[in-house]
């Protein structure tokens, strides 16, 4: 786990969010902190309904499938969406061995070539197989798979599609700015956020 | 050479162009198989039906609830971290030890043990232990070449001794493998292989690893180097004041500092290996312990928080008494309410938990530490979901390609019948562990080989715990194992990374040596989980 370059600490991302005037890099943060408070509340939701699992099974003997699945449906948005987070932060592993030698420009040349030939096919592919998928889903308002368990299995399903999405738009992102992650802040900007952060 | 061979060879070729490129490891290893497949489509090569299955693979890994104890493992981990729970137990072995450089080599590789015991996370142990114990251990005349190698190994043992990520992760695809093998030689109702089997597993071989390590800082101190080394080296200043070491220190320094994690691996552990709880219900144990000791351990808890938070403690482990006893006579699933005293205290005392539960997080939520370490660790598993979703893509092209059966032919081809094949196997991984992380290494490798060499009459756990061991000595072995580059990061620029290689290859030859024994004495990783779980 390699993490080099962060969103600067001590700049609230809502002045970050106000003072930028590029256009897709306000669209991509505004992605990635959406997609930060989902992932903060499935993580809270999922701890919550684990330690009640532990409790309610141990201490008084009986369990609830509602709330297995609970958990459970937490947990499955949880695997799609933390994709989209940790992309947002540039913080998915890379083998850097020959990266700590390459110029910025190698670096942002080698991401835009990475989005546009990988992660665009990838999740463009995705969408395109997971339609029959989610179309029956919805068809029938899918459920749990065990009698009595909760229902709304078509909406943790639908996470899919949606993430797909979402990396697309943030991916695209990545391309129109040449190459920049978002945790790399535009640089008309970098000079008047590094006077913020010292106030 | 088959047509297929041939669009094998360039997938792997361009799969390794692409990893060393630098660019996310996930990316290439799920774009590559993509671009490849619709290549070889347009030659007629591949069915782009394949692809179809991908959706329901994901839908598969989401709904796989073995892997809910990931996220939470990692925010054990990573709040036992922030709550500096190690640190404080190191500074307080290292006054207790004084000046004796023996006990305080030993003193670092029973912290590091207990570390290893409570998380599964290896970068930030070799960091934490290159900032703080280094220093110490060199002051008190221990060799650059002992300490450096010390902490590098013992900094890796969080890989093996459970609960580790790499274990929960191998035991979900050995599992598989273990199953997809005995289903083509013909057994349809093979013995499942659980997680934790393999933590049962690990066990042994875990300690015997720090024994040997313990016997080496022996040996060089007696025989290698009699005399303290008095060393120069400054110490990088950051962290100078925080290893100011106490000269004088009390017992109850000492309990306060080691009984909470203590008793949280005791717990953690304790549960998944009498096969009271599943991993994960284990982690949420886990999470629930470490949110109490990390609240504990904040500068801000007022006396009256720190006493709730024993009293809940006490009432955590009163209650599982109360329940093993049979004293509490509540079970809601019959409906059934006496209401004797112990029931009446089982309520009491799940109360006070609670409290306790919920002030701690309060506390945490206060100290802006709780929502650093969810975010922390929603990074962590989306790295580690991302790479277990991209690899099921390449296994699936992989497997388009016809490339499991070309694997398990060229294994059969090895002379030496299946300890070739195994050695070969162990070989390859141990080279693609100075490359990549265990979570890709895992995903792609077991799936492909698993099968193979499980179908050849090895021991399910005794080979995964070998896979295990594997890693982590790829990870210690120069020039490029991770955990090296973790403690360059740390150590002062006077210890010259040649001095780092050497210290490591005494461990790296320790590893070995262990590997052997184990396959000499299979009965040290099989004889625990079946004894536990018969």
């Amino acid at each position: 786990m390699h993490f080099s370059q962060k969103i600067p600490d001590g700049i609230p991302h809502k002045t970050l969010f106000k003072i930028s005037s590029s256009m897709p890099y306000k669209i991509s943060l505004f992605i990635h902190l959406l997609v930060e408070k989902i992932c903060l509340f499935l993580v809270v939701a999922l701890v919550f309904s684990e330690i009640c699992i532990v409790f309610l099974r141990y201490i008084y003997d009986i369990g609830f499938l509602q709330l297995h699945d609970f958990a459970l449906y937490n947990f499955s948005a949880l695997v799609v969406f933390s994709i989209v987070y940790t992309f947002g932060c540039n913080k998915h592993v890379r083998v850097d061995v020959f990266r700590e030698n390459q110029s910025i420009k190698v670096q942002q040349q080698v991401d835009i070539i990475a989005v546009v030939f990988f992660l665009m096919p990838v999740f463009l592919l995705i969408l395109y197989w997971v339609w029959s998928d989610i179309y029956y889903a919805w068809s029938i308002f899918e459920g749990s798979r065990e009698t009595g368990g909760l229902g709304g299995l078509f909406l943790v399903k639908s996470t899919l599609p949606l993430v797909s999405l979402l990396m697309f738009i943030q991916g695209a992102c990545v391309i129109v700015r040449r190459g920049k992650y978002l945790s790399q802040i535009p640089d008309s900007l970098a000079a008047s956020s590094n006077v913020e952060a010292h106030h | 050479m088959s047509i297929t061979a041939i669009w094998l060879l360039i997938l792997v070729v361009t799969l390794l162009i692409a990893i060393m490129s630098g660019m996310p490891v996930m990316l290439a290893i799920s774009g590559i198989p993509v671009i490849i497949g619709v290549i070889a489509a347009f030659f007629g090569h591949f069915d782009l039906s394949f692809f179809g299955a991908f959706p329901q693979r994901v839908f598969g890994i989401m709904n796989n609830s073995l892997l809910i104890a990931i996220p939470l493992f990692v925010m054990m981990g990573i709040l036992l971290e922030r709550s500096k729970v190690a640190e404080r137990m190191l500074l307080i072995m290292a006054s207790f030890f004084g000046g004796d450089r023996a006990g305080l080599a030993y003193s670092v590789l029973i912290v590091s043990t207990l570390i290893a015991a409570s998380t599964g996370i290896i970068g930030a142990t070799i960091v934490m232990l290159g900032m703080i114990s280094l220093p110490a251990l060199l002051k008190a005349g221990v060799s650059v070449r002992l300490s450096s190698g010390l902490i590098c190994a013992s900094g890796t043992l969080g890989q093996i001794i459970p609960p580790s990520i790499v274990l929960i992760l191998l035991g979900d695809q050995i599992s598989n493998a273990y199953i997809e093998a005995q289903q083509n030689i013909g057994n349809f109702a093979p013995d499942p292989v659980s997680v934790g089997d393999l933590f049962a597993g690990a066990i042994l071989p875990g300690l015997l690893l720090v024994l040997l390590y313990a016997f080496y800082v022996f040996i060089h101190n007696r025989f290698i180097e009699p005399e303290p080394r008095v060393t120069n080296h400054p110490i990088s200043g950051a962290k100078q004041e925080n290893t100011a070491i106490q000269q004088s220190i009390s017992i109850q320094e000492i309990c306060t500092a080691f009984m909470p994690p203590i008793l949280l691996i005791i717990a953690v552990l304790g549960s998944i290996l009498f096969g009271v709880a599943t991993p994960t219900e284990a982690a949420a144990v886990g999470v629930a312990g470490t949110l109490l000791i990390a609240a504990a351990n904040s500068v801000n808890a007022v006396n009256w928080l720190k006493k709730l938070i024993l009293l809940g403690a006490i009432a955590a482990f009163s209650l599982s008494l109360l329940i093993s006893y049979d004293i509490s006579k509540i079970d809601l699933s019959s409906g059934s309410l006496v209401l004797d005293y112990g029931s009446v205290a089982a309520i009491g005392l799940s109360l006070i938990l609670l409290s306790a539960l919920v002030f701690s997080s309060h506390r945490l939520v206060k100290d802006n530490i709780l929502r650093d370490a969810i975010s922390q660790s929603v990074s962590v598993s989306g790295m580690v979901f991302a790479i277990i979703i991209a690899a099921s893509m390449l296994s699936l092209v992989f497997r388009g390609f016809e490339g499991d059966e070309m694997v398990a032919h060229l294994l059969s081809q090895i002379p030496g019948d299946k300890w070739g094949a195994l050695i070969a196997v162990m070989l390859v991984v141990f080279l693609l562990g100075f490359i990549l992380e265990f979570v890709e290494i895992l995903f792609i490798v077991i799936p492909i080989v698993g099968p193979v060499i499980l179908a050849m009459d090895f021991n399910p756990i005794w080979f995964a715990i070998m896979i295990a061991i594997n890693l982590q000595t790829s990870f210690l072995t120069p020039p490029f194992g991770f955990a090296l580059f973790y403690f360059r990061s740390v150590a002062p620029k006077s210890i010259s990374t040649i001095d780092i290689y050497k210290s490591v290859i005494p461990f790296v030859f320790i590893q070995i040596i262990t590997m052997g024994v184990l396959v000499v004495f299979p009965e040290l990783v099989t004889w625990l989980p079946t004894w536990i779980f018969s």
